[in-house]
């Protein structure tokens, strides 16, 4: 369904963006139109936080951060894509701010944030996402997902940010465009030296995949 | 195996089928061929389905709340700024009016002001205050000091032929203007043929008058006229005293006439003046006329009787007022010979 906007000044919105009535209300003030907009996103945008960060409570700071930035530029925003592509961009530009906060306090003090040598299966009690059908499956699930996040972690950030928005976020090639700005070149390489990496990590951690 | 680098790069792509035709054409053969790329191509799947496969993270029970609130906060810093500036259409527009207008009234106000204060300023300027000098306001107990002062001078000046020259008092700080000086003075030698006794009885009421007036008066302009009247009589007199011998200075001093008969006018004339002479007379003036004979001198007080007394022995005497018994003054006499 399209109609026109005048956040585009004129312009034809993006059809399909059923955030877009709630942009504007957010634009003209509305904090409770906004809260719509937390409701629809925030798990999705907590879980691409998580994957970038590798941590459950850095990964909190990160999207509520991404959050009150998001509505602090809202009038900003103008619906040439999707208000969800401009949002997770936004936490993850965030994501990567704080990663390199920590990298440089890490390397001030000496420590290294590369721990895919040493994955410990305890590190997955720290995540809340229990599931109560499967107990001893809960817990096999659970150490895996630790040692495939301890991998995702090693990863450089460039090939970190297109495997998580395409192999654990489903994102389609021109939304990871949209949200990164990258040229479909780049963003292919990458992607196909992201997965590699993370072959031979997992290769070395789990073993026979 | 160069070839199984290159179909490795293509194999993750070839999986999304993102590959063009060509590609995955060249792909699917090379795989028929190689025992390796297949073996890649499967870890390669796995390793794209166990991270598809990670579970989600739910968010917390407060997550939704602590974003609103900090997005709650957020709003409230910027509505103070949006209320002032928003709709800019409407707002700008009118703060600009408003901004312009005070400025104008400002400067409008400022105006009026500064108006107001030179109105006020040229009458609050105080009036120059002219000062009299206090030294220039005469004291009445000085004025015979000057005069005698001035009598000395001129007595002086007059055994010398001089014009005296009196200088004012300390006590009477007010300039002494020479021109007027010189005036006078030219005035003086006009007068010398004057009747000086005559001149001399006038200047000395004069001067006693001006005197009264000086002991009353503060005015130094009234001052400073008594003082040139008194300079004027007193010129007057020097003027004569230059011509002829110095006359007695007046003012002040008690004067006696003596009527004196005889038979020779100029014999008595004669002994009269050495009587005086020796009697130590000071001014001594004789003055011959058709019928009479004046001779007037300054003599001592104290030696009036014995004056008398010695002239009753050249004529018939008959004398004037009687004076106060005051040795230290002198007695100015007037002597009139007469023909018995």
């Amino acid at each position: 369904m399209l109609w026109m906007s005048n956040i585009t000044g004129g312009k034809k919105a993006i059809g399909g963006d059923e955030d877009l009535e709630y942009v504007i209300l957010c634009q003209k003030g509305s904090t409770e139109a906004f809260e719509v907009l937390v409701e629809r996103h925030q798990k999705k945008m907590l879980n691409i936080a998580f994957r970038m960060m590798g941590d459950y409570d850095e990964a909190c700071d990160v999207t509520q951060e991404a959050f009150v930035a998001a509505y602090k530029s809202i009038r900003k925003f103008k619906a040439e894509a999707k208000f969800s592509t401009w949002l997770y961009r936004i936490v993850i530009n965030c994501a990567k701010n704080r990663l390199k906060q920590l990298r440089d306090l890490a390397r001030h003090k000496g420590v290294s944030l590369n721990n895919s040598e040493e994955v410990k299966p305890e590190d997955g009690l720290i995540h809340p996402f229990i599931n109560d059908t499967n107990p001893g499956m809960q817990l096999e699930i659970r150490e895996r997902d630790v040692q495939i996040q301890q991998c995702i972690a090693s990863l450089d950030e460039e090939y970190r940010e297109v495997l998580v928005l395409r192999d654990i976020q489903g994102f389609s090639y021109e939304e990871i465009r949209g949200i990164l700005k990258m040229p479909e070149g780049t963003l292919k390489s990458r992607l196909s030296r992201a997965r590699n990496a993370l072959k031979d990590c997992l290769l070395k951690v789990i073993g026979d995949l | 195996m160069k070839i199984c680098k290159e179909i490795e790069e293509k194999l993750s792509l070839y999986l999304d089928n993102m590959l063009s035709a060509e590609d995955k054409l060249a792909v699917e053969e090379h795989l028929k061929s190689c025992s390796d790329c297949p073996i890649v191509l499967v870890q390669l799947q796995k390793t794209k389905n166990l991270v598809n496969n990670l579970a989600e993270v739910e968010t917390p029970a407060w997550f939704q709340q602590r974003i609103m609130a900090k997005v709650r906060r957020e709003a409230g810093k910027g509505s103070f700024v949006r209320k002032l500036f928003y709709p800019l259409r409407i707002k700008i527009p009118v703060q600009i009016f408003a901004a312009i207008f005070i400025s104008v009234l400002a400067v409008y106000v400022y105006r009026a002001g500064e108006e107001e204060v030179q109105k006020v300023v040229p009458l609050s300027t105080p009036a120059t205050v002219t000062e009299v000098p206090q030294g220039k306001i005469p004291e009445p107990r000085s004025v015979p000091a000057l005069v005698t002062k001035e009598k000395v001078a001129v007595s002086k000046g007059a055994g010398e032929g001089k014009i005296a020259e009196s200088e004012p008092s300390a006590s009477l700080s007010l300039p002494k203007p020479a021109s007027m000086k010189r005036g006078v003075q030219s005035e003086n030698t006009r007068e010398r043929n004057a009747d000086m006794l005559k001149d001399v009885k006038e200047s000395d009421l004069s001067i006693s008058q001006v005197n009264k007036r000086a002991s009353i008066s503060m005015n130094p302009v009234e001052s400073f006229n008594v003082q040139s009247a008194k300079k004027k009589g007193t010129n007057i007199i020097g003027a004569t005293a230059k011509k002829s011998k110095a006359p007695p200075a007046r003012s002040e001093k008690q004067e006696t006439s003596i009527l004196l008969r005889v038979a020779d006018i100029s014999a008595a004339g004669s002994k009269v003046e050495k009587l005086l002479l020796e009697l130590e007379a000071k001014n001594i003036n004789k003055r011959r006329m058709p019928d009479k004979t004046i001779l007037t001198a300054e003599l001592k007080n104290q030696e009036v009787i014995n004056f008398t007394e010695r002239l009753s022995k050249i004529g018939q005497v008959e004398t004037g007022a009687v004076f106060p018994d005051n040795t230290e003054t002198n007695i100015f006499v007037v002597i009139n010979i007469f023909s018995e």
